[in-house]
């Protein structure tokens, strides 16, 4: 079922969904020198004007899935805690697009696995209903169609909205899904659009998607001994400074500490690009080098999130950790040494 | 006056094939062009046939001074900007590296860096030690005349007024410790952030933690910042940070007459106190 909706259609009806939903969208913000794309709740039906699709977010929705502080029990509770804020209010993200979709899809196989549930994580993600968004042109540094992601259509969320320049394509995808949600009735209402007319849209804007000059050849998961190993990765990332920049704004990277605040129990985010994320009771620090602290995240990604998720990346290649690193160090360029290396060594993918 | 980047980096691809023949060097220490990013990224040149990959673009923000420690004391070759061989002439004031262990190559003049506010209120346009120069050097009466009038940021504020801006700008902070990793002299091998026994600074994040954080990172400041601007230009939330250091060396410079990083041989702030020096406290 694909829906054509005017702008004007789309506030009602997101006006209409504020009622049973948190509405989440990416607004444009300023933030000192800067001027950002950020998820953030819709608090008036007035801002639902100032709603901006045009440009990626500058970060993923990551923040309300795993709190950048989370509080976890309290001592003297026994249980879990479930604070109030989250608990039965369902969200609706709005405009999110393929890699952050990929970016939630590999949290739920982390954080909902069967021999293990993250109840928080849990609860936060069925509160969650996520609309999607079509790109029309490759953020900066992207390069998601090489980790697989196809930027233009994505079958893995109920609602897919496509933008028309004027107006909008809603597509339909999963109606057994929004039946939880009861947001159906609303839909009806507008009017039908034939399903070539957003297939023209799409393909169109798939045009834009061709000229990728990076190419990631070698298959997933990337061989880990041979990478571990073989490349010089102090010669790759000699530029890193060591700040939590690209983990932070990673929409896949999830790690986190634990910590007491008096009787309260916390998370937190935490980055493998620390010293202190591997720093030993005894002193020792088995990651002491900046550059193996690289080797980590880049295999995290590439090797080991492959080997034990049935070769799902563990990049949507977003390319805001290349965008947002205050050197331009780029994971595409240290992609590009592994790959250089063990095609050097005779390694080849894995094929299947 | 400011030399043209285009100019500066013909020069600095000349100048880089001489420094190649002239020193047997590890590597040379400059900007490039990413190879799929097209940004500026701090490169590693190893051989003279790479003399070609040096470019100087007004997004060159990087301090390159902070990886020379890294390699110490091999033999380094460096592109300076004049913020950037005031780090380095901080360095060897205070021990950190031996200047035979440096060949400098020093930008005169130069051009600044886009959205940087630093550059606005540079008062050293032209690097201070060097072996080798690009670009023309900008006169002190073409200097002077480019500062009439220049306020430095949030010179005019009451301390209630940049409490406030302070509070507002830290909300932001994720502490991904960028500000810290791009300061050419936050360079202790053991930062406080770091530092579990004592526990200096709390886990988690508050606007409280935000703050202390920050505090504490300026309070190691006065008489080191060498006022380059790269915290705030390395901040991905935009904070302006800088308002807080800068206001740090610009006291030092009107109560002391201190200038971090002017001279090699120069004595550090608190190591030339002198019993007549005023004492008004630095954050009011």
């Amino acid at each position: 079922m694909i829906k054509k909706l005017t702008a004007q259609d789309l506030k009602e009806l997101l006006g209409e969904l504020r009622q049973k939903f948190l509405v989440i969208a990416p607004f444009r913000v300023k933030q000192g020198r800067l001027t950002k794309v950020l998820y953030q709740p819709v608090k008036t039906n007035d801002q639902l004007s100032s709603i901006y699709f045009k440009e990626q977010p500058d970060a993923s929705p990551k923040e309300y899935f795993l709190p950048r502080d989370d509080r976890l029990a309290e001592e003297t509770a026994g249980a879990d805690c479930q604070p109030e804020e989250w608990s039965d209010n369902p969200r609706l993200f709005l405009g999110v697009r393929s890699c952050d979709i990929a970016g939630i899809e590999l949290f739920d196989d982390v954080f909902i696995e069967n021999d293990f549930v993250d109840p928080f994580y849990q609860r936060r993600r069925e509160n969650s209903l996520i609309i999607g968004y079509s790109c029309q042109e490759p953020a900066d540094n992207s390069f998601c169609q090489e980790v697989g992601i196809d930027p233009l259509e994505n079958e893995n969320v109920p609602l897919m909205l496509y933008d028309a320049g004027e107006g909008f394509y809603l597509k339909v995808q999963d109606q057994e899904l929004l039946k939880g949600f009861e947001i159906l009735d609303m839909l009806q209402e507008l009017p039908e659009a034939e399903s070539s007319e957003l297939e023209e849209i799409v393909t169109e804007n798939r045009k834009n998607f061709s000229g990728d000059e990076f190419s990631l050849e070698l298959e997933l998961p990337f061989p880990e001994k041979e990478a571990f190993t073989s490349v010089d990765w102090e010669e790759a990332t000699a530029s890193c400074l060591g700040c939590g920049v690209c983990t932070f704004y990673c929409p896949t990277c999830f790690c986190f500490k634990f910590f007491w605040e008096e009787i309260e129990k916390n998370r937190a985010w935490d980055s493998c690009m620390f010293s202190l994320f591997t720093a030993h009771a005894s002193g020792h620090n088995p990651r002491e080098r900046q550059d193996q602290r690289w080797r980590q995240r880049l295999l995290h990604k590439f090797s080991y999130h492959p080997t034990n998720y049935q070769g799902s990346p563990g990049c949507v290649g977003c390319g805001r950790c290349v965008s947002k690193c205050p050197v331009n160090l780029d994971i595409r360029k240290v992609l590009n040494r592994v790959e250089k290396t063990l095609a050097g060594e005779g390694v080849k993918g894995n094929e299947s | 006056m400011a030399n043209s980047y285009n100019e500066i980096t013909r020069e600095l691809q000349e100048i880089a094939a001489e420094v190649f023949a002239e020193h047997d060097i590890k590597h040379l220490l400059g900007f490039g062009r990413g190879e799929f990013s097209g940004l500026t990224e701090p490169v590693f040149l190893k051989k003279p046939e790479e003399a070609e990959r040096l470019i100087f673009q007004d997004d060159a923000a990087p301090m390159l001074s902070k990886y020379l420690l890294k390699y110490k004391p091999d033999l380094q070759a460096v592109v300076a900007k004049p913020c950037d061989s005031r780090a380095l002439a901080y360095y060897i004031s205070e021990g950190k590296i031996s200047r035979d262990n440096l060949v400098i190559i020093g930008i005169n003049g130069c051009p600044g860096i886009a959205g940087n506010t630093a550059c606005d209120e540079c008062d050293t346009r032209n690097p201070v030690i060097v072996d080798y120069t690009v670009g023309e050097e900008m006169s002190q009466e073409e200097l002077e005349a480019e500062l009439e009038g220049v306020k430095y940021l949030l010179e005019d504020m009451s301390p209630a007024e940049r409490k406030e801006h302070y509070s507002r700008e830290f909300s932001r902070c994720t502490q991904c410790y960028a500000c810290r990793d791009a300061c050419p002299v936050c360079y202790c091998d053991h930062c406080y952030v770091e530092s579990n026994q004592p526990e200096w600074l709390e886990e988690g994040s508050s606007a409280d933690k935000d703050m202390i954080f920050h505090l504490m990172r300026t309070m190691h400041m006065p008489g080191r910042c060498v006022n380059c601007g790269a915290c705030e230009m390395a901040c991905p939330e935009g904070i302006e940070m800088r308002s807080m250091t800068t206001h740090l060396y610009h006291r030092a410079k009107e109560l002391y007459n201190y200038r971090p990083g002017i001279s090699p041989e120069q004595s550090t702030l608190f190591s030339d106190f002198d019993k007549e020096d005023s004492e008004p406290g630095f954050l009011q």
